[in-house]
């Protein structure tokens, strides 16, 4: 009786062992068709790792910093996606947790760093105040993308008359506007108005295009007060109250709009865009990517270079495995390419991104000189003022150097000075 | 009467459950809200004790008295506009009228149409070119900038507003209207009355509870509405639409600062509560009859 | 009337243009179970279950509650009254993540119970009961005691019949407001089995692009139970109720 009751519970004891898998949670932004992707690859892992369950939650990206926030509260999730962006609050709070080298076969955390592109982590988001605490998912950089089959319309050269200055950009938008007695029907120049983030964007580059340090706090609060930082303000705001180029009440979404041909220049699409541009009417030979227009005494800055980055919560009990999870995930640059999306991993055959990605040569040089976004725990607030910032000037009329004054009176209460 | 008190007693027995689960799902979290109110806190970081600074802020904070504002505008004027349609509306359906049931139901639709679709298409047609652009172009011949005008994006919000929910307060004056027993409005017709005599002298009365329930809830519901807000304008152009539940939302979610946000929704909830002592005081629900 | 126009099914069934659609597609339709991730139909469920029980409740509650505070007399009516009623004067947004935080103590996250339970609390609901319940002429209610009638038994076979255009009323309202219910459950809900509508239309909101077409298709959808629901009830609001009078 004794030994069968010992075997019966050995039995147990092994079945516990064998059924007890580790769970690992992770949170992604959701969009079609690369949650796919994502699923498939933890399916993979699993196969691969049979004592490892890892579970993914697909959330709407806007919803995406709630989620994350409120599981960490709950203690509900071990990985997880955030943009470059948002990151910082979550790196700046302790929330994350560093680089494990032996989870990735290296043994310094440096050696991991050097299996992306230089550069790469910090400018998707992963380094904060000399740690690494994130690897890459997702690198982008903006182009300005103009319609070509527009220009050719109003009798303009696709080749030779593409806008090299901002200057050029304001007089094509000019010619390419079309109107219906006094209302546009189709603007020379569209940007998201509503969401703060794309205008803090465009504007970013315009700022460090015209000398102003937009990749620190003390920086941005001071381009707020010079002549420089007033004249890449000023540049921006005049595409839709002076220039008459643009029309916010026309459609929200520019890359919607452009797709619809109802916009013929627009400054936020990365190399994700060609994906995108099958779904509407235009068609990818009536568009073109080009590098955004410089000042003609202003520095050489490319559009933003944005991105995503993959972490662990400091949380996770089981944080090597976690990583293992993560490396994992970001091992496969080559799916994601096919969609146009790039990863900045070294291991990716660089003749694909060229393959699949029209005119990546554009993209490749201007990420050359793309300057990295701020990145500051108070991200979301600094936003919000400088996008209210512009929709005072635009929709309430008030003066560029009035707007710029609140704006200083906003950064300052939001950076505590 | 001893007897008397034992059953007026025994109601208590019948708020006792609600009493309990409200107390603990919801009256709990609202005192922790309020105690965070005190606090500096982003959700994941320990709390920091911080005393009225959040109050005094708050005062002080121009964004803050133009949300309130906003609200007071958005709500009161939609309210007044959703009373009065939902009302004829009820009495309309009340007299045997051709289609009534897709009548009904149309007006009823958009109550329970998600925030998605609503806003997709009223999206169409607020845009520069779209549906009611074009119309009031024909007829008054101006584009009106619906959504990117500071001044007249609050009343397409109202719109919105009344569009949505009207169909919500008909049902609820239906439901009052059918709780009058038709033998009223028959000895009234036998004694010669007008249409419009028996509207004021029976109905209208009669109907005084139900007035108050519309009236209460509609402007405590219209005050904390944001959906629309947040999906259509992000509380743009120029916070011209950012409505106090939204403020409340974007400090709290976005920008991770619970403790000012909880101290805003102390102000909101303050205000509701005035706001709905004054109404009992002066309208009384009474038992009828 | 102008509302019948909007139907969103126009829009749905073409690609997204700007002026209204000459194209109809039921591409968007047919897609939507290409999406093998997402197990719609166990989402319809999930939403079925939780609006179904939390309308249940909330009736349950409201109409009791209702009930006390509108026929009867004891102590502190009034105040405990604006108690409840004051539930609804605070935002949700500030009570969600005290609330998340209980919930998680009480080891109800990811739950069905985490879901219904909230979801079941209307104030709204209450004041409601308690108006139409002031119509009930206290007469009958005095007589049905005077002939031995337990208070419940009152409630139940005499009260709750005669509030019924009310009570139809709660379930129309409250079943819309459980169902289009996304901040709530997009906290508490971990696990992508326990999803329920709203979330799944929002997963359609991608960073880059949203296809329009397929969020718009399962938004429809998303509405027809409802609608079901409103016109199913609605016949009763077409008949009246006559008082037979005082016995």
């Amino acid at each position: 009786m004794k030994k069968l009751s010992f075997v019966i519970s050995l039995f147990f004891l092994l079945g516990n062992i064998s059924f007890a898998k580790e769970i690992i949670r992770h949170i992604h932004w959701t969009q079609p068709p690369y949650d796919e992707i994502i699923m498939q690859t933890a399916k993979d892992f699993m196969a691969k790792n049979p004592n490892v369950e890892i579970k993914v939650q697909l959330v709407a990206d806007a919803d995406m910093p709630t989620k994350v926030r409120t599981a960490l509260t709950g203690d509900g999730v071990d990985t997880f996606a955030m943009p470059n962006m948002q990151s910082p609050w979550f790196m700046a709070n302790g929330t994350t947790a560093e680089i494990i080298p032996s989870a990735f076969g290296k043994s310094t955390v440096q050696e991991v760093v050097d299996m992306w592109l230089p550069g790469a982590i910090k400018k998707t988001g992963g380094f904060y105040e000399g740690k690494y605490y994130g690897i890459p998912h997702e690198m982008s950089n903006y182009a300005a993308w103009v319609n070509t089959a527009h220009m050719k319309a109003a009798g303009l050269d696709p080749k030779k008359d593409i806008p090299k200055t901002w200057q050029e950009f304001k007089l094509i938008g000019k010619m390419l506007t079309k109107k219906n007695n006094d209302v546009i029907t189709r603007n020379g120049f569209a940007i998201n108005t509503k969401a703060a983030i794309f205008p803090f964007l465009i504007l970013h580059t315009l700022m460090q295009q015209k000398g102003q340090d937009w990749s620190s706090e003390k920086g941005l609060h001071k381009s707020l007060t010079t002549k420089g930082g007033l004249e890449a303000f000023s540049t921006f705001t005049n595409w839709a109250t002076k220039d008459g180029i643009f029309d916010p009440g026309l459609f929200d979404n520019e890359r919607e709009g452009f797709g619809n041909g109802l916009t013929s220049q627009f400054l936020t699409g990365g190399t994700w865009y060609w994906g995108v541009l099958d779904g509407y009417s235009v068609k990818r030979n009536e568009v073109m990517p080009i590098k955004y227009p410089r000042f003609k005494d202003g520095e050489n800055i490319g559009g933003v270079a944005y991105g995503y980055c993959v972490f662990v919560a400091k949380q996770t009990k089981n944080k090597e495995m976690a990583w293992k999870w993560l490396n994992y995930l970001e091992s496969h640059p080559e799916k994601y390419i096919v969609h146009g999306w790039f990863q900045p991993r070294k291991s990716l055959d660089k003749t694909l991104a060229a393959k699949y990605i029209p005119n990546y040569e554009v993209f490749g040089e201007e990420f050359e000189y793309a300057a990295s976004i701020i990145a500051t725990a108070n991200f979301a607030e600094l936003q919000d003022a400088v996008g209210a910032a512009v929709q005072r000037v635009i929709f309430e009329g008030t003066s560029n150097e009035d707007s710029l004054s609140m704006l200083k009176d906003d950064v300052e209460n939001i950076l505590d000075m | 009467m001893k007897y008397n008190e034992k059953i007026q007693k025994k109601g208590f027995y019948f708020v006792l459950p609600t009493l309990i689960i409200y107390g603990i799902f919801l009256i709990y979290p609202m005192l922790s809200a309020f105690h965070y109110s005190f606090y500096k806190w982003n959700m994941i970081s320990e709390s920091k004790y911080v005393g009225l600074k959040h109050y005094i802020r708050m005062f002080g904070d121009r964004r803050f008295w133009n949300s309130y504002l906003t609200t007071f505008h958005f709500t009161f004027i939609s309210i007044f506009i959703i009373i009065i349609l939902s009302f004829l509306l009820a009495l309309l359906f009340q007299e045997k009228i051709m289609l009534k049931n897709i009548f009904q139901s149309s007006i009823f639709v958009p109550v329970i149409l998600t925030m998605v679709a609503i806003a997709v298409v009223w999206q169409f047609m607020f845009q520069s070119t779209g549906v009611l652009s074009n119309i009031f172009l024909d007829i008054f011949g101006i584009n009106i900038k619906w959504l990117t005008s500071k001044s007249v994006a609050p009343y397409s919000m109202i719109l919105v507003n009344v569009w949505k929910i009207t169909g919500y307060y008909m049902i609820i004056f239906i439901a009052g209207l059918l709780n009058i027993p038709s033998i009223y409005y028959e000895a009234a017709k036998v004694d010669g009355t007008s249409y419009l005599q028996r509207l004021f002298y029976i109905t209208i009365p009669l109907m005084k509870n139900t007035f108050i329930l519309a009236f209460v809830s509609g402007v405590i519901f219209s005050f904390a509405a944001f959906p629309q807000q947040y999906v259509m304008t992000e509380g743009g152009p120029a916070r011209s639409t950012e409505v106090l539940a939204l403020l409340i939302y974007k400090q709290a979610f976005e920008f991770t600062k619970f403790g000012y946000s909880s101290a805003i929704s102390v102000a909101f909830f303050l205000t509701l509560l005035v706001f709905s002592l004054i109404q009992f005081r002066i309208f009384q629900s009474e038992s009828n009859y | 009337m102008v509302v019948s126009s909007f139907k969103p099914t126009s829009e749905v069934l073409a690609i997204p243009v700007n002026i209204l659609p000459k194209n109809w597609q039921i591409d968007a339709y047919t897609n939507l179970s290409n999406y093998t991730e997402y197990d719609f139909t166990r989402y319809f469920i999930n939403s079925f279950i939780v609006t179904f029980f939390a309308v249940l409740l909330a009736v349950i509650l409201c109409t009791t509650a209702g009930y006390g505070f509108a026929k009867y007399k004891f102590k502190y009516n009034n105040l405990i009254f604006i108690i409840v009623l004051s539930t609804i004067m605070i935002p949700f947004q500030a009570i969600v993540v005290p609330l998340f935080i209980l919930m998680k103590d009480l080891g109800l996250q990811n739950s069905y119970l985490g879901l219904i339970i909230p979801e079941s609390l209307t104030a709204f609901g209450v004041f409601l009961m308690r108006q139409f319940f002031y119509s009930i002429p206290d007469e009958i209610i005095e007589s049905a005691r005077i002939d031995g009638a337990s208070e419940f038994r009152i409630f139940w076979t005499i009260s709750v019949p005669m509030a019924k255009t009310a009570i139809f009323a709660l379930i129309i309202f409250h079943s819309q407001w459980v169902w289009n219910l996304l901040l709530w459950p997009l906290i508490i809900i971990s696990s992508p089995e326990m999803r329920t509508i709203p979330q799944a239309i929002a997963l359609f909101s991608g960073v880059y692009f949203t296809p329009y077409p397929e969020q718009l298709a399962i938004s429809v959808l998303a509405c027809l139970p409802l609608l079901v629901i409103f016109m199913f009830l609605s016949k009763n609001f077409t008949k009246g109720i006559t008082l037979t009078g005082i016995k």
